[in-house]
């Protein structure tokens, strides 16, 4: 919903659709700056109520300068780095099939925040409305640059169904919108991925406004919405990402020749095939964007060396397609509601699990970055006995972050969460948990492996470091992490030092699975069953 | 007990016919509600 005054004409037109409706129409017959005000509006006035009207020459000059033929949403994947981003991005381009594709026009919708931001007023302000959202337009080039190149995210096109009347209808709005809308940015629910959608529905018959009342809107649940009007879907790899398919293309000499090349950082002397250089040609990409633009001498000389024989070997033959596995509008939802049995001391006890924000490891990757978790509030309670239910777990939050190593490029693997947990030795007690662990993951047999060093203020108040070993497997619609804690007790109160903790989760359908626990903190007789619906 | 049978029935036609009217302006009335983002409930109080 519109809350800028500027926006109606009737004094109270934010909640009197009729009497702005008759207030427009009053407007459009006499004031010649109408159209140039409101483009939209008076396309729709004249078309319904058949009055004829002169075009605004200022808008038909903008539009033209837009030159779209066709429009498309596009979704970049988490950044965890930017807490406003951990969720992805949307923005919309306007293709232009004239254009070379990185020349058409992107249109992106963003807190107008100071560059110099502190966290707190990025928080409170984010989160409250502080700041307006702007519209504003870029070449693609400049926003691939940025999410693909620089900061190594994937991006999933999705061409919309737009007939050239909604199209102009659509530019039209967008103008109205730019000169007459003033809106807070709220992160959670009038974000990046709300506002372009909803301006999307204004004008689109089959797309329907989100409802006001959400909590929270991610970009991929707009992205699953909008999905039923796209005709064609296209994956922009990361940097890193094409890079990794281009090396899994070559066959074992060009291998061969690009692993000696990372080792000796040097050209070979023979050309070698088109493929190799390509990739050698991505990796001085790939160091240029994470150095800003620097190279030592060497590799400037091993980098003109590389292009000079590139120059020599023409154009490629085919362009490469790239690969994703996990397209964003097949994903889960985020909100977990999950009932099964907890055992415990050879007791099984009836548990709830709800959580209104949670992705989590051993989930299907798709719309999410792969091998990782994004769990916030979760609730865990126990049923006891009859009518008595205990609140045993609060999850403030727990994220996880396995990106594996690729060739040149690596990543820390890391984990961080923090828990509220019901004491087993007093009924009305609730003991803090914290853990924050970092360490390295990488495929091994194409399954995930990881290592991480790090600490955890247990049941006993006291910080003690910790090694944790695991992997993830997948099996068809089976994946399962396997960890081993080694925890060492800086005291003798804590003797628990070594827990194996297995999970597995069975997930038939895109909504439901089951989920298996065991650990062995109680002797193998902690364990729960839980079956989970995510909506 | 018949009579109140035809009575039920009657009021249930006046309701159809009613809410054909509402579904022809609605066609007007939510492209207005649309591009003006308001919410759908107000597509009651809209006349076309």
């Amino acid at each position: 919903m519109i809350k800028d005054p500027n926006f109606f004409l009737y004094h109270q037109g934010i909640i009197n659709p009729e009497n702005e409706l008759s207030k427009n129409l009053e407007n459009f017959k006499v004031n010649i700056d109408y159209a140039c005000q409101f483009p939209a509006r008076a396309k729709f006035l004249s078309k319904k109520f058949l009055i004829t009207y002169k075009l605004c020459e200022k808008v038909e000059a903008w539009k033209k300068g837009v030159s779209a033929d066709g429009l498309s949403y596009v979704l970049v994947s988490q950044y965890v780095s930017t807490p406003a981003s951990a969720f992805g991005h949307s923005f919309i381009v306007f293709k232009n099939l004239k254009l070379p594709t990185n020349l058409n026009l992107s249109l992106n919708y963003a807190a107008q925040m100071p560059s110099d931001v502190s966290l707190y007023d990025y928080f409170t302000k984010g989160l409250g409305g502080g700041y307006y959202g702007v519209f504003d337009f870029e070449p693609l080039y400049i926003k691939l640059q940025e999410y693909s190149s620089i900061e190594n995210r994937e991006m999933w096109e999705y061409d919309l169904n737009f007939n050239a009347d909604q199209l102009d209808q659509f530019l039209n709005h967008i103008w109205e919108l730019i000169h007459k809308s003033k809106e807070g940015y709220y992160f959670l629910n009038s974000n990046c991925s709300v506002s372009l959608y909803n301006s999307i529905a204004a004008v689109h018959s089959e797309v329907e406004f989100l409802n006001s009342s959400h909590l929270y809107v991610l970009p991929v649940t707009t992205l699953k919405q909008l999905e039923k009007i796209s005709s064609r879907q296209k994956f922009i790899p990361s940097l890193r990402e094409k890079i990794k398919q281009n090396y899994e293309n070559l066959n074992e000499v060009e291998k061969h020749s690009f692993n000696k090349f990372l080792i000796h950082k040097k050209t070979a002397s023979d050309l070698g095939s088109i493929n190799s250089k390509e990739i050698e040609l991505l990796y001085f990409e790939f160091l240029k964007t994470n150095r800003e633009g620097k190279l030592t001498e060497a590799e400037k000389i091993t980098y003109e060396n590389s292009l000079m024989q590139r120059s020599k070997m023409g154009p490629i033959s085919l362009e490469p397609t790239y690969f994703s596995s996990n397209p964003p509008h097949l994903s889960q939802g985020t909100w977990r509601l999950g009932a099964g049995l907890n055992f415990e001391k050879q007791h099984a006890i009836p548990r709830v699990i709800f959580s209104p924000a949670s992705h989590r490891l051993l989930q299907s990757d798709n719309g999410f970055l792969p091998h990782s978790e994004i769990s916030l509030f979760e609730v865990k309670i126990d049923n006891q006995s009859r009518n008595i239910y205990n609140l045993k777990e609060l999850t403030l939050f727990s994220l996880k972050n396995f990106t594996p190593t690729i060739l040149f490029d690596q990543r820390f693997a890391w984990t961080a969460k923090a828990q509220i947990i019901k004491s087993s030795s007093c009924d009305e007690c609730f003991n803090f948990n914290g853990e924050l662990n970092m360490g390295l993951s990488n495929y091994i047999f194409d399954q995930l492996g990881y290592a991480l060093f790090g600490f955890s203020d247990d049941k006993d108040q006291v910080i003690h470091p910790q090694i944790k070993i695991g992997t993830i497997l997948k099996y068809g619609i089976f994946r399962s992490n396997i960890e081993i804690k080694h925890i060492e007790p800086l005291n003798q109160v804590y003797n628990k030092a070594d827990i194996i903790s297995l999970s597995i989760i069975m997930s038939a359908f895109r909504n439901f699975d089951i989920e298996l626990n065991v650990s062995s903190e109680d002797s193998f007789s902690q364990g729960s069953v839980i079956l989970n619906n995510y909506f | 007990m018949n009579f109140i049978y035809k009575l039920i029935l009657f009021i249930l036609l006046i309701q159809f016919n009613a809410y054909e009217a509402r579904a022809d302006q609605g066609h007007v009335a939510n492209e207005w509600l649309k591009l003006m983002h308001y919410e759908k409930k107000m597509t009651e109080v809209l006349k076309a």
